[in-house]
């Protein structure tokens, strides 16, 4: 059966999924999402706990997975525990300081994740300090946002896969550096968040992605089936892509979610 | 003389070097909100913004402007104290700390935390600077009071054991682990102390600020002056 689509209501969309939407679509930089596969997962180890908050929140914006530890010894027990694709670290903790965290974790042998240093000193002995044990990168505070969302592109672009700038399936064309998407001729308007979408049914052209995958790699959440956002936004999708007399790309997978083909 | 000289100038160097790295601290920490209001006010984003999230946003930014103005505060404190001479007389240490604690007293009291003075009858004056005695002592009661729990006990003692005065500031119970804040407002101190001759030190296990006071001279005299 395909699904009903209609527009949500604060009944129907719960207040996490309502605040994602919200911050995506308020979001003002294009969403330059680089990932094909599940959401990064970013540790940021960050003593100060407004910036940690502040720098958290804006990474789930971004859609990132995030966990926060406030000094290198349980930064290390997390690192120890889960997968992460990149780490933000501060060299001044509590306890044991960055250098001392970047030296241990990179003793560990399968932990091989870029790290991203923050340093609010002026001085250049820490930065070179935190290079020489293992940093890939690092940014003085205070910093612009926009940067470091750039260094995190750049950093996971180094780790994953190469990064497309654009991808094409069938006259359908997503520039991501540019954030813009052509069908044929025609310039597709579309939100951030309309934008995440596309480009990962882009990124899976052929194949049906569920609504569990497009809950948890787009939104960054659970798979919750009391909501319909994945449907409405589809609507808007499509809407959007495939309007009257164009050969239909996105398609919906009874049972399964949706599927973006050539057209052909 | 010219060790007399060499030793002047050691101390010149040893106070500039505590002022840079008292300095440092104070710019590292303002670097933390500093990033949070770059990052929050950013041109384009504010661009798009509503009234209401502007709303939010100007809520969110005073925090952070406030928590700049305050360590602001803290670099000006640090080149006071290094930089200015304090204002040296003989001090009765009984009224000094009276007077700090009176000032927070009914502040204490709505906290639940009580506030004892403890003071010996034979504690000698002291050459202090009045106003940076108050100072100090006000900021250091706070600092105690802010690790401290509701019914918790805060001592302020003044005991005078050899040629010296001790101020002690103490809660027996908290057993703090301090932040970059806490250490701040006692390197603040610690410099506002150093700068009449005394000394600042503390403990956390259980917290504990130390104040060394040199004795005035039965004759009057700025001791050592």
């Amino acid at each position: 059966m395909v699904p009903a689509i209609t527009t949500p209501s604060p009944a129907v969309l719960n207040p996490i999924v309502e605040n994602a939407v919200r911050h995506s679509e308020a979001a003002a930089e294009p969403d330059h999402r680089i990932h094909a596969g599940p959401k990064p997962r970013i540790l940021i180890v960050e003593d100060d706990v407004p910036l940690s908050k502040f720098l958290s929140r804006e990474l789930h914006t971004m859609a990132f997975q995030v966990d926060v530890r406030h000094d290198g010894e349980s930064a290390i027990e997390n690192v120890k525990s889960c997968r992460h694709d990149l780490v933000i670290l501060d060299l001044g903790l509590p306890n044991m300081d960055g250098i001392a965290f970047l030296k241990h974790v990179r003793g560990l042998s399968d932990q091989h994740f870029p790290i991203l240093v923050l340093s609010a000193s002026s001085g250049t002995d820490n930065v070179v300090r935190a290079l020489d044990y293992g940093a890939d990168d690092c940014l003085g505070k205070p910093f612009s946002l926009r940067e470091l969302q750039a260094r995190i592109r750049s950093l996971l672009r180094r780790n994953h896969a190469p990064y497309m700038p654009s991808s094409t399936v069938g006259n359908l064309v997503m520039n991501k550096e540019q954030h813009k998407v052509m069908r044929g001729g025609r310039r597709v308007e579309l939100t951030p968040r309309e934008f995440a979408i596309l480009e990962y049914l882009m990124q899976n052209p052929g194949k049906p992605v569920t609504r569990a995958d497009l809950m948890r790699d787009v939104w960054n959440l659970p798979f919750d089936p009391t909501t319909n956002i994945v449907d409405v936004y589809m609507k808007y999708l499509r809407d959007k892509i495939d309007h009257q007399g164009e050969a239909k790309l996105i398609k919906t997978v009874r049972g399964v979610g949706y599927e973006l083909c050539d057209g052909e | 003389m010219v060790s007399e000289m060499a030793a002047g100038e050691r101390l010149a160097v040893r106070a500039i070097d505590k002022l840079c790295a008292n300095l440092a601290d104070v710019i590292h920490a303002m670097a933390q909100p500093l990033t949070i209001l770059q990052g929050r006010l950013d041109k384009s984003r504010v661009a798009q913004m509503n009234l209401s999230e502007l709303r939010g946003l100007a809520h969110e930014s005073a925090k952070e402007t406030d928590r700049l103005c305050n360590l602001f505060g803290y670099m000006q404190g640090f080149m006071v104290a290094e930089t200015v001479e304090p204002c040296l007389s003989r001090q009765a240490v009984c009224p000094m700390l009276t007077h700090a604690a009176e000032g927070l007293q009914s502040f204490f009291k709505q906290g639940g935390i009580s506030l004892r003075l403890d003071m010996q009858s034979d504690v000698p004056p002291v050459i202090a600077d009045p106003r940076r005695m108050d100072q100090a002592l006000s900021r250091m009661l706070l600092l105690v009071y802010g690790f401290s729990a509701a019914n918790d006990t805060i001592e302020l003692a003044a005991v005078s054991p050899f040629d010296a005065t001790h101020i002690v500031i103490r809660n027996a119970r908290a057993r703090p682990v301090l932040d970059k804040e806490a250490r701040l407002k006692l390197a603040l101190s610690e410099a506002n102390i150093r700068s009449q001759n005394g000394a600042l030190t503390w403990t956390t296990d259980p917290l504990s600020v130390q104040i060394e006071l040199p004795a005035a001279s039965a004759e009057g005299e700025q001791g050592g002056l």
